[in-house]
């Protein structure tokens, strides 16, 4: 397909926390291939260098749930580069937690990788940006978890409502300079997709549910923080971008489906 | 600029195209290179314009059912495709819910939520046959979020228009996509009028994070983005160009009657 859009974020530096493997590494790619300068962090090296079009991405440990990592690894970031365009606060995720018997110590930890990290991280990097004639964008990956909870996921769902209305509160307490923006995924394939739902054939009829037939790939992630990142694209600030696929139609439909043809 | 487009060789249709965001549409997907036919029910006080490119005007009433039919056969004879259709024409007087004759709350649904869906229909039935489907945009708004007084039918409609981007999205995907592009409270030529002078549009623009009211140049922008195959996945999707939103207003109040006397 011929691209119709295409970006240039050449002098830009854009980080990506949790940016070494799945979305996180799609997100990195796309920055990446539109030409920014691409630091990454997570508690473990990429397995392999990330790069496009000639260009790879730094790789600095960091624990995002430590504040203290998380100033040092900034203060890194600014010593070698001078400056903070992009903050991508990707890094989050939990196990399925039965919210009945996890220990209340494990449903904190949930909260705290997917709220409270992701918003110490931007006020780290808000202090920056303010003092930057740019200002600067700062994007949370929200989830489809966000609309909806599922089993085993009531403190991360609730946990990733907080980071769409979050986004919304810091984009008015930190506007005009500073923009923040959610962009929420629905079912992404990575490269856990067989993991965490049993087998390909058992991805492969959930994403049939999909009304693109297809779960998303971390480069539409990207593609959707290339886009919100965009000065052009100041004013949405605040908002909460879905790529979802066009969402989940209701589970009783399926039901219907399967039952009918069953019968036949 | 950051971001680079081209729309060349496609063809997009903009309703309620002659003026204010309308237009504003129309002149960023002329300059992406695209064909733009904008339709309305009167032409555009001067050729709408943007590098050379120019775009076709069709007289269309959204609201008569036979209008948006020959408005697309018209479109299919001179050009043969329909890739973008942004359903813009919409809009609503102040009105009291309470006194409103039923008459007019039909008509103020009719031209939000009922004429997009039809023009939508038909666009849809083109766009299913072309190989590379197609896009459908609706112009939402910030009454998506919240109503305001005198836009109780109006407000409906909008927040109408989000749900139905999202139905007709799960059911048109995976050939065509439709989306929804929220603005905020917009600048055109008509806003200073519309809310009572200069200086009252300046006071209102102080009261958005971003300290400005949106132009129908990030409308316009928006619609770009997310008209580009790039972001086919974000399909049914609402995006608010809201400039951070409003902030409430009992902030504003207490501001105001909390700030120390003037000199």
């Amino acid at each position: 397909m011929k691209p119709v859009m295409s970006f240039d974020y050449s002098r830009q530096v854009v980080v990506v926390t949790g940016g070494t493997k799945g979305i996180g590494r799609g997100i990195a790619l796309s920055f990446l291939g539109a030409g920014a300068r691409v630091v990454v962090c997570g508690r473990n090296p990429p397995q392999e260098p990330l790069s496009a079009k000639g260009n790879t991405a730094e790789f600095i440990v960091c624990d995002v749930r430590d504040m203290e990592a998380t100033n040092a690894f900034l203060a890194e970031v600014i010593a070698r580069h001078g400056r903070l365009d992009v903050l991508v606060n990707n890094a989050g995720g939990s196990p399925p937690a039965n919210a009945a018997t996890v220990s209340p110590r494990f449903h904190e930890g949930i909260i705290r990788f997917n709220l409270i990290a992701p918003l110490n991280f931007s006020q780290a990097a808000n202090a920056i940006m303010q003092q930057q004639a740019e200002g600067g964008a700062i994007i949370f990956v929200g989830s489809i978890g966000a609309l909806r909870p599922a089993a085993g996921t009531a403190a991360y769902s609730a946990a990733k409502a907080g980071i769409a209305m979050l986004a919304w509160g810091l984009a008015q307490e930190w506007a005009p300079k500073v923009r923040v923006t959610t962009v929420s995924p629905g079912l992404v394939e990575t490269e856990q997709v067989e993991v965490h739902y049993g087998s390909k054939e058992i991805a492969a009829a959930v994403a049939a549910t999909i009304p693109m037939q297809r779960m998303a790939t971390p480069q539409d992630v990207g593609n959707a923080c290339l886009m919100l990142a965009a000065p052009e694209l100041a004013y949405a600030t605040g908002s909460n971008l879905y790529v979802h696929g066009g969402g989940e139609p209701p589970v009783f439909q399926d039901v219907v489906r399967r039952m009918m043809k069953a019968r036949t | 600029m950051s971001v680079r487009f081209d729309y060349a060789g496609q063809v997009v249709v903009v309703t309620g195209g002659s003026s204010g965001i309308g237009r504003g549409i129309a002149l960023g997907f002329l300059g992406a290179g695209a064909k733009v036919i904008v339709c309305d029910r009167n032409p555009p006080l001067e050729p709408i314009s943007a590098g050379g490119n120019t775009a076709e005007f069709i007289v269309c009433d959204v609201c008569e059912l036979d209008a948006i039919n020959a408005l697309m056969a018209e479109v299919m004879q001179r050009h043969g495709r329909l890739d973008v259709l942004v359903n813009n024409a919409g809009g609503g007087p102040p009105v009291k819910a309470a006194k409103a004759s039923p008459g007019l709350h039909e008509t103020i649904i009719r031209l939000n939520l009922i004429a997009p869906l039809n023009f939508a229909q038909a666009a849809n039935a083109i766009m299913q046959k072309q190989e590379q489907g197609g896009m459908i945009i609706f112009i939402g708004s910030i009454c998506v979020l919240r109503p305001a007084p005198g836009t109780a039918a109006y407000s409906a409609s909008k927040a109408g228009i989000a749900m139905l981007a999202w139905g007709l999205a799960q059911e048109w995907a995976p050939k065509v996509r439709v989306m929804t592009v929220s603005p905020g409270l917009i600048h055109t030529p008509q806003s200073d009028s519309h809310y009572g002078g200069k200086e009252v549009t300046a006071a209102i623009a102080e009261t958005i994070p971003m300290k400005r009211m949106g132009t129908v140049e990030d409308i316009s922008m928006a619609c770009l983005m997310v008209a580009a195959p790039e972001m086919a996945y974000a399909t049914g999707s609402n995006i608010y160009l809201h400039g951070g939103g409003e902030p409430p207003v009992f902030q504003s109040v207490v501001a105001r009657m909390t700030r120390p006397a003037q000199k």
